[in-house]
């Protein structure tokens, strides 16, 4: 075995070459940061994404934009159990999740459903498993009364600086655009082999059984390359998710991320170097028997946000206090007033062009905003 | 010659030797692919093509029974082959390469080749119109690949097998694909995962049957070629070589069990 593995090493095949030769040196890479302070899992952001994205037949269960309860199983059902990803730089092998780990997807009787004259049944979807979905155990946390908690994650694609899913693929069907580091697959190259799902320890590639392809969040693409923002950040009520250029000194995804060091990415652990960031939740003080506050003990365990999101999550709630103190005591947060987001527009660097000012906008989502 | 099914044919194949049963002997004798262990027969070296009249496009028919069944081993691509650094090590404990054996028959009219590939697959097959929970077909999930199979042809100098051809060493691949409908395209592999359909119009046809676990599909193609697929002759002879994906173990791409050396393929004159 261990022959063997010395030959694989130093034996590389050309399609593995061509895998990592689609990984170029970037110019830019875009990036986005979810504050998990103000997410209130409206689910605005998956069906902003649904809507544009996935809404043909054989998508049904594709939500490329995911919102779950946490602690709880997400979706695909248990994905943190999955594998996927590297570690070491040695990939581990991955699970495909089923059908029915994804759930969801459902059809129904509408008439009985909106008009009634099915009682209990007319409820019922009329095809699909019904004991499974994308958002099955939403806002059943942890904890036990009154000091449970829960809080809203969000996922969408990581488009990661370490591509395991482009890498695992034989086909060569995907790649890192060198302009902004967006992880982008050819279809017409895709051959259904599926070793990106596998690879994916983030579980968030979708298979078009119709088409016979695989399919991921793409960054909403055509919109970034018209200066506008993704639809999930765009449409947020909540006013939480930022996009922009990691490498953008002067943006807040930048400071977010290197300077305040308060963003920080899901399961760093996996080894893939995710381009998305999270602002890990603080929660309200746990309450003593007699009603008073606990004021030492956080409500969230901490060693399941280490879980989540790695080591440094402890620092990065602890200079986020830090800061709500000082403002609390009179002074003024440069971080805080971030992601406040005062300013609409200031979250998404510089895709703020509204998709219904651009040509045939008829396609577009149509929101009117304001800022 | 009834106590050892299968070896007749293939040995006659194997050896060279001339046919000595007649076909109703052989159609007795059966020359299944059933119950052989991996590595129990040696790699076939020859099929012949018989010369028949009439209709052979149906798996089913008698006569292909009565036609010598030659039986192939089939090994699995090994580890170290495999295209991507993922697929190398996430499969390196995992068994693969599950049919290690198919049985092929070769006939021809003086219009068309006719290859008939039968082999044991564990495999569910789906009734008409069954469907999962979610009004999809039962094998529409994404963990879910089907059983295919392929006949190999070396397009040009010594390609590689078990890689699917080489950059400079192309193989036709006869693909069929089980599904709804079934699948078979005619295509141009240089390398695992690089098959592309042959440029010009293929006149490449199959019919399968299955039944329990074991698959029947028929290809069929005029003699003649094109391009990028090789072209047969009464009297001549060319190579050909067999892959098998078992669906019900995820097999796709690289993940396979193929013949490991190029079988001649004579046709009678």
């Amino acid at each position: 075995m261990a022959g063997r593995e010395k030959q694989m090493s130093e034996s590389p095949s050309p399609v593995s070459a061509a895998s990592r030769r689609s990984v170029p040196k970037l110019a830019h890479q875009l990036a986005m940061v979810f504050d998990l302070n103000k997410c209130i899992g409206c689910q605005t952001c998956s069906v902003a994404c649904k809507v544009l994205w996935t809404r043909e037949e054989g998508m049904e269960h594709q939500w490329w934009c995911t919102v779950n309860t946490q602690p709880g199983r997400g979706t695909p059902r248990d994905w943190e159990q999955m594998g996927g990803g590297e570690r070491g730089s040695i990939p581990v092998p991955g699970h495909l999740p089923t059908r029915e780990e994804f759930g969801g997807g459902w059809d129904f009787d509408f008439q009985k459903l909106f008009y009634g004259g099915g009682g209990r049944e007319g409820l019922r979807p009329s095809s699909g498993a019904d004991d499974w979905g994308p958002n099955w155990d939403e806002d059943q946390g942890a904890g036990d009364y009154p000091n449970s908690y829960y809080f809203y994650l969000p996922r969408i694609c990581n488009h990661c600086t370490n591509p395991v899913c482009a890498e695992a693929c034989p086909a060569g069907a995907m790649h890192k655009r060198a302009e902004d580091g967006i992880v982008v697959r050819e279809e017409g190259r895709c051959r259904g082999f599926r070793f990106c799902m596998e690879a994916c320890p983030y579980k968030k590639i979708y298979w078009n059984h119709v088409n016979q392809v695989s399919q991921h969040c793409i960054f909403c693409l055509p919109r970034i390359e018209q200066g506008v923002a993704p639809a999930c950040a765009r449409q947020c009520p909540g006013r939480l998710v930022f996009t922009g250029f990691l490498d953008d000194v002067e943006g807040p995804i930048h400071k977010l991320v290197y300077e305040w060091k308060v963003a920080l990415p899901l399961h760093p652990e996996y080894g893939t170097s995710p381009n998305v960031f999270y602002v890990p939740p603080l929660a309200p003080h746990r309450l003593n028997p007699d009603g008073s506050l606990d004021t030492q003990t956080p409500r969230i365990p901490i060693e399941y946000l280490e879980r989540l999101f790695g080591p440094l999550v402890g620092g990065a709630l602890g200079r986020l206090r830090g800061e709500i103190e000082k403002v609390r005591a009179g002074a003024s947060s440069e971080m805080l007033d971030t992601l406040i987001a005062y300013k609409w527009s200031s979250l998404f660097g510089p895709f703020t062009k509204d998709p219904a000012t651009l040509a045939g906008a008829a396609a577009a989502d149509g929101a009117t905003e304001e800022a | 010659m009834s106590e050892q099914p299968t070896a007749t044919a293939e040995q006659r194949a194997s050896t060279g030797g001339q046919p000595t049963a007649t076909g109703e002997q052989r159609a007795a004798t059966g020359g299944q692919p059933t119950g052989r262990r991996a590595g129990a027969s040696p790699q076939a070296k020859r099929i012949c093509a018989a010369r028949v009249e009439g209709e052979v496009e149906d798996p089913r028919a008698k006569r292909w029974q009565r036609l010598p069944a030659v039986n192939v081993a089939l090994h699995p691509v090994p580890i170290a082959l495999q295209p991507t650094r993922y697929i190398r090590t996430a499969w390196a404990q995992r068994p693969y390469g599950m049919v290690r054996e198919l049985s092929a028959r070769a006939a021809h009219d003086g219009q068309r080749l006719h290859l008939l590939v039968e082999w044991v697959s564990p495999t569910r097959q789906i009734a008409a119109g069954e469907r999962n929970p979610y009004g999809e077909h039962p094998f529409s999930g994404p963990d879910a690949f089907p059983d295919a199979v392929a006949v190999l042809f070396p397009s040009g100098g010594d390609a590689p097998i078990e890689t699917m051809g080489a950059d400079d060493a192309a193989i036709n691949m006869w693909r069929w694909t089980a599904g709804v409908p079934d699948t078979v395209q005619s295509l141009i592999a240089r390398g695992i995962a690089t098959e592309q359909p042959v440029g010009e119009r293929s006149e490449l046809r199959a019919r399968s049957a299955g039944a329990g676990e074991r698959w029947s599909v028929l290809f069929s193609r005029p003699l003649g070629g094109g391009d990028e697929e090789p072209s047969f002759h009464p009297g001549g002879t060319g190579r050909v070589g067999f892959a098998a994906w078992c669906g019900a173990n995820q097999e796709r791409a690289g993940l396979m069990a193929a013949c490991t050396a190029w079988i001649d393929l004579e046709l009678d004159a």
